[in-house]
């Protein structure tokens, strides 16, 4: 029993964690706060189906295509939305407010788009189950647990090797300074509202073959997912992970040992002590936050 | 700044509205306008006499809402192309309930007080029926809810009645299943709502008097994607059955992670198991699940159960292109016809004389014949027994081992 809940709190610890690295990148980058993280994951999962079920794509292909149109999303979303509200000076809660507004238009223009049925997405895999230490698991599971992870790492490269990525973590950390150094904050901002899109409709597009796929699919795990940033530290990459992951813990473990019916309660609750005892979260230290 | 606000915000207001509390009317080909219904709604003035319907048109169960809708505006079709009734043409005010309480009040709020709706149809939510209950009662005007939950009548209701059958019939449906596939260790997962704890509650205690012992009992809340930790549990505790009492939405999501994490005993199901929604999400992890329901949509018209169903699969699909998903396409259609029925023998079109016209009704439907005679608002009494195997749906006398 131990090791199937290791393995689903992995997997819907990874899950968080994906959405909950977006909160914090874009928090850490600029500053802001969206609450768009669970709808971008359901538009990756449609349109995962899409290519993937649909259009009859190869899951890999569906998954690279989604990732990038999700990728070119985020960007749009800062350049159309948040960049125009922050260059007439817009007060942060106005951020907030938009996003806000966008996690409702972009469920309804799925619904437009797809219909409000829950659509089932084919396996990926020829087999249903296999056989982990003797229990019985969904190969897509462990599969949303190696992108999980494989993703993790290569944030944490890209941000600490890679030349764009120290600029963005400049640009985060003092944004005239990175600017009066040639960096271009705008981009690197963008940049990182992009990444975050990138990964919440990344996951969307392995959840499908999952959970299937509808409308308000991303609801729930988009507040988990904030709650894990929040648990971890928020605007701390690394927080957000050990958060999230947490976070599946916490709520799988209490679901499988002591309440079903309170999980979301203590999971919640936990949120709240975290917050009380430790309002920077689990991570104290300062890994490239901007505060 | 504050114009780019403005066009926000007012976009994502009129986006919402849309979504939430969006009414649409429809039924008549005269299409109403949303709102500002005339009031002067006289019985005998020869206007379209309307009926207002309240179900969920959008979120989680917008399938299982649009499907009780398709029904109600099919049966208002044929009854207008037929002449409507005593000459006057039947007109539809839908709204959506959004699957809330609050949702519903307001909407029937206004089907009552702006609209003038000469009868309900009411939500396939038993719980939005409940809420609104009160008001449909002191309006006095009659209503045929499409919620299956046993709570809402035989409880003094004067205008509340049940266009469908009673659940109550299917609980004890699903323990006769139970007891046939000889189950002995049962553990459920239940939603947390009021139709699914209730049926729960009313399954439990009957269980006393069989040899099913129930082992494990958990839960889980309406909405939820990821059930690990109940999965877990469940298959741990060496169940040979197990009850999903929930919404169409979640059994898929759960018999596939039961059968993907090793569960290979028998699962079990109420009515909600019907739809093709969950075959289609479960695959073959559906396969050995059985459900008792009142109405069972068949692969194709051919196989439909009687004339009335095969008359009204044709009229669906020459309507919609396509078979119906839910049964509540069948409650909907059902409610209507029944109200037509009232509608054409009623003295009048207030609300106690509608109530005797019903209590009176003689009317064979999809699901049988109604009886409301006995005043307990319950007018159907029927119960099938499925199973599903090799992916369909069929009858549990024809399932093999």
């Amino acid at each position: 029993m131990v090791i199937s809940l290791i393995i689903g709190a992995l997997m819907i610890g990874s899950v968080y964690g994906m959405l909950a690295l977006g909160y914090s990148l874009i928090y850490s980058a600029s500053g802001l706060m969206t609450f768009t993280q669970g709808q971008l994951l359901m538009i990756g999962a449609f349109l995962g189906m899409q290519f993937y079920k649909v259009w009859g794509l190869p899951f890999l292909a569906a998954f690279l295509l989604t990732v990038l149109i999700m990728f070119l999303f985020g960007m749009l979303l800062e350049k159309c939305l948040i960049r125009v509200l922050l260059n007439k000076g817009a007060v942060s809660i106005y951020i907030v407010l938009s996003t806000i507004g966008i996690s409702i238009i972009l469920p309804n223009l799925a619904q437009a788009l797809w219909g409000s049925q829950t659509i089932q997405v084919p396996s990926i895999f020829g087999v249903t189950t296999v056989k982990i230490l003797g229990v019985s698991v969904q190969p897509e599971s462990l599969l949303v647990i190696a992108v999980g992870l494989i993703a993790m790492v290569l944030l944490h490269l890209f941000m600490t090797k890679s030349r764009f990525g120290i600029s963005m973590r400049a640009a985060a950390m003092d944004p005239l300074a990175a600017s009066s150094l040639g960096i271009n904050v705008s981009l690197t901002t963008g940049l990182t509202w992009a990444i975050a899109a990138a990964l919440a409709g990344g996951i969307g597009v392995l959840l499908g073959p999952v959970y299937g796929v509808s409308t308000g699919m991303g609801d729930i795990i988009g507040n988990k997912g904030f709650a894990g940033a929040v648990i971890g530290g928020y605007g701390n990459m690394y927080g957000a992970i050990a958060g999230s992951l947490l976070l599946g813990f916490v709520e799988t473990f209490v679901a499988g040992y002591i309440t079903t019916t309170y999980k979301d309660f203590v999971s919640f609750f936990l949120l709240i002590i975290v917050m009380i005892f430790l309002p920077r979260g689990l991570f104290k230290a300062k890994v490239y936050d901007s505060d | 700044m504050k114009k780019w606000l403005s066009l926000i915000l007012a976009l994502t207001l009129a986006l919402s509205l849309a979504s939430c509390g969006g009414g649409n009317d429809s039924g008549s080909g005269s299409a109403d306008t949303s709102g500002g219904i005339d009031s002067s709604s006289d019985a005998n003035s020869g206007e379209a006499i309307k009926i207002g319907l309240y179900t969920p048109l959008t979120g989680s169960s917008a399938l299982v809402g649009t499907q009780e809708q398709n029904g109600v505006n099919l049966a208002v079709k044929q009854i207008n192309d037929a002449g409507g009734i005593n000459g006057r043409e039947v007109t539809v005010i839908a709204y959506d309930d959004q699957f809330s309480a609050e949702g519903a009040v307001k909407v029937v709020t206004r089907l009552i007080e702006t609209d003038h709706v000469n009868a309900i149809v009411g939500s396939m939510s038993s719980g939005n029926i409940m809420a609104t209950a009160d008001m449909v009662e002191e309006a006095q005007i009659l209503e045929l809810g499409c919620g299956t939950s046993p709570s809402w009548t035989n409880c003094g209701y004067q205008y509340v009645f049940r266009g469908t059958q009673n659940s109550a019939s299917f609980n004890a449906g699903i323990i006769e299943l139970m007891e046939a596939m000889g189950a002995t260790r049962l553990g459920t997962l239940t939603a947390s709502t009021e139709w699914a704890t209730n049926g729960w509650a009313a399954i439990k205690p009957a269980l006393e008097d069989t040899s099913i012992e129930v082992v494990m009992e958990t839960d889980y809340m309406a909405g939820d994607t990821d059930f690990s930790g109940q999965v877990t549990k469940l298959i741990n505790a060496g169940l040979d059955a197990v009850l999903i009492y929930g919404g169409t939405e979640e059994l898929g999501i759960i018999c596939k992670q039961l059968r993907q994490n090793g569960y290979e005993g028998y699962i079990y199901g109420p009515e909600t198991m019907s739809p093709v929604e969950v075959r289609e999400v479960a695959g073959d992890a559906a396969n050995d699940s059985f459900f008792a329901c009142g109405y069972l949509i068949p692969d194709d018209i051919e196989s439909a159960a009687n004339d009335a169903e095969r008359a009204f699969l044709e009229a669906y699909v020459a309507e919609y292109g396509e078979m119906p998903i839910s049964d509540t396409a069948y409650r909907g259609y059902d409610s209507v016809m029944l109200l037509a029925e009232v509608f054409r023998t009623a003295k009048s079109m207030e609300g106690p004389d509608m109530r005797e016209a019903l209590l009176n009704v003689s009317y064979t439907g999809i699901g049988g014949e109604f009886d409301y005679s006995d005043g307990s608002g319950d007018g159907l009494e029927s119960c099938g027994l499925y199973a599903i195997q090799n992916g369909k749906n069929i009858p549990f006398s024809s399932y093999q081992k």
